[in-house]
């Protein structure tokens, strides 16, 4: 524990409970409080800390980070917690039966045969690749709430096939879950076997549609020296134009894509390019608020509380959300099935798909 | 045979029920449903009585500020709902108590509480898993059980899909 209050700052808390403030766990269930977690491992009751489930309840949005006056890193504090907790049998609760656990390990041990893609060419020679992690899991898990994971990647391809790029194609699973969650052992075989995976390619840039493999090769690869684009990066490097429909649009922030990497401008630019004006959600840019799970860890109704929140700011301020993220999606239409809102959720790819396909 | 016919010894696990009393609106269905439930009225709470619960999760879906969840013993977490215009539906099944028997080689799990984690989990470690029908009931596992035709679908994305087996 010791270790860990040294690397993540937290001897610096000045316990003034900012990010207790902010958290959006805390404004929902008040018995959650990073504050609390910080200060009770500062003066030795690590015990309570690490055998209890609050160590899950972090959804690592980085929002505390933001408002620190001291610079605690909360977020790698968590992480290395979870490990701590992790060898003490204190595993959390995963969602959806912790199908996506075992499904990490089962990538981690095997290949992966994902359906072919509807229109998009691609060739697995080039030196570009599309990393696509975990898409064609989600697409068959998720089909009943609306979300179609191998349409988001089938128009990554056809966008990069129009600005005459053929990539390759790889799917699985980047090791971000199992990073968040304390299992090491299976985050080095996942890491172990990306970097492999990329040396054998030889290829020289990496295009992601998904902003925690991005931030996962970004950060916590650090033997990759392939260049590494998230698609709206890539996007915004293009020429597009569209024209502008008489419907509103507001845009999510994704965590990992926005506080963690800092990229809040170049989804934006894509929109502009592509004529949709972005009307700016109450919470918006370092400030926006989580879609209320992360790494499949602690959905319940604390989670669905923080959704119905953010899908109420957007619903005040636009008929389209737009996202730069899978799991933001699925997370927001499984609210939308059970919950009727005059709102739609669309990721972004797929809008500039349409528009200028 | 389905694992409940076969006489062999079943691990049956109970699923106490958890209040979480900062969301219970003392509505106080749950007390009108089930004697393990009682209002204090000094405090103006309710109080569980954990021993006496069977674990059956009518509670839980007839909770209508979603304060009561079922916890079992290996801290894994269980909610169920009740669907609108719909029958009830607890943890899946009310049938029996049956969740799953594991053998060296395979586990065997009712369609009914068919786990999917677990069910992938024990396929990447080689097992075998069979999925048995319902003992109490005539409906067919086709019509009945998406998850295992998720489970299937997602199997055979990792080539796997000859470790399923449906009885």
């Amino acid at each position: 524990m010791h270790e860990v209050i040294k690397k993540s700052r937290a001897y610096y808390c000045v316990e003034c409970r900012k990010c207790s403030s902010i958290c959006p766990v805390t404004r929902v269930y008040g018995k959650f409080s990073p504050a609390s977690i910080v200060e009770r491992s500062l003066v030795g009751i690590d015990d309570e800390v690490l055998e209890s489930n609050e160590v899950w309840k972090c959804l690592s949005c980085g929002l505390c980070h933001e408002v620190c006056p001291s610079g605690v890193d909360f977020l790698s504090f968590t992480r290395e917690v979870r490990m701590l907790a992790r060898e003490r049998g204190n595993t959390g609760i995963p969602t959806h039966e912790g199908v996506f656990e075992s499904l990490e390990h089962l990538m981690a041990d095997g290949e992966v045969a994902p359906p072919s893609l509807e229109h998009g060419k691609t060739d697995e020679d080039a030196d570009t690749l599309y990393f696509a992690g975990c898409l064609p899991f989600f697409d068959t898990m998720f089909r009943e709430v609306g979300f179609n994971g191998m349409k988001i990647a089938d128009d990554v391809v056809r966008l990069l096939n129009h600005y005459g790029i053929t990539p390759a194609v790889h799917y699985g699973c980047c090791g971000h879950d199992a990073l968040w969650n304390g299992d090491m052992k299976l985050f080095e075989k996942l890491r172990k076997k990306n970097v492999a995976m990329v040396k054998e390619r030889g290829v020289k840039k990496i295009i992601f549609s998904c902003p925690e493999c991005y931030r996962t090769f970004k950060m916590d690869y650090p033997e990759m020296n392939a260049e590494l684009l998230h698609i709206s990066e890539f996007l915004a490097e293009q020429k597009m134009e569209g024209e502008a429909d008489d419907r509103e649009y507001t845009y999510h922030d994704p965590c990992r894509l926005g506080r963690h990497l800092g990229i809040y401008d170049a989804p934006r630019e894509v929109l502009a390019r592509i004529g949709v004006e972005v009307r700016e959600m109450e919470h918006h840019h370092e400030l926006a608020v989580c879609c209320g799970t992360a790494a499949w860890m602690s959905c319940d109704w604390k989670s669905e509380e923080i959704r119905k929140e953010r899908l109420d700011e957007a619903e005040k301020t636009a008929d389209i959300l737009i996202t730069a993220c899978p799991k933001c999606q699925i997370h927001f239409k499984c609210t939308l099935s059970h919950e009727k809102r005059d709102l739609e959720v669309k990721d972004l790819v797929e809008l500039v798909a349409e528009r200028i396909l | 045979m389905h694992p409940m016919e076969s006489g062999q010894s079943i691990t049956y696990k109970q699923f106490p029920v958890a209040l979480d009393e900062r969301v219970c609106s003392r509505c106080r269905i749950c007390v009108s449903l089930c004697e393990c439930f009682t209002y204090d009225e000094a405090d103006d709470r309710i109080v569980v009585n954990s021993i006496s619960c069977k674990g059956c999760g009518i509670c839980v879906a007839a909770c209508p500020s979603s304060a009561l969840s079922h916890i079992y013993d290996d801290g894994m977490f269980y909610e169920s709902r009740s669907v609108p215009g719909e029958e009830m539906i607890a943890f899946d099944c009310s049938n029996c108590m049956y969740l799953w028997k594991e053998e060296p080689e395979r586990i065997v799990f009712c369609e009914r509480r068919f786990d999917m984690g677990k069910a992938l989990r024990s396929a990447g470690e080689g097992k075998e898993v069979v999925v048995k029908r319902c003992l109490f009931s005539d409906e067919k596992i086709e019509e009945k059980s998406e998850k295992v035709r998720k489970t299937q679908a997602l199997l055979r994305m990792c080539k796997l899909e000859e470790r399923l087996k449906v009885e």
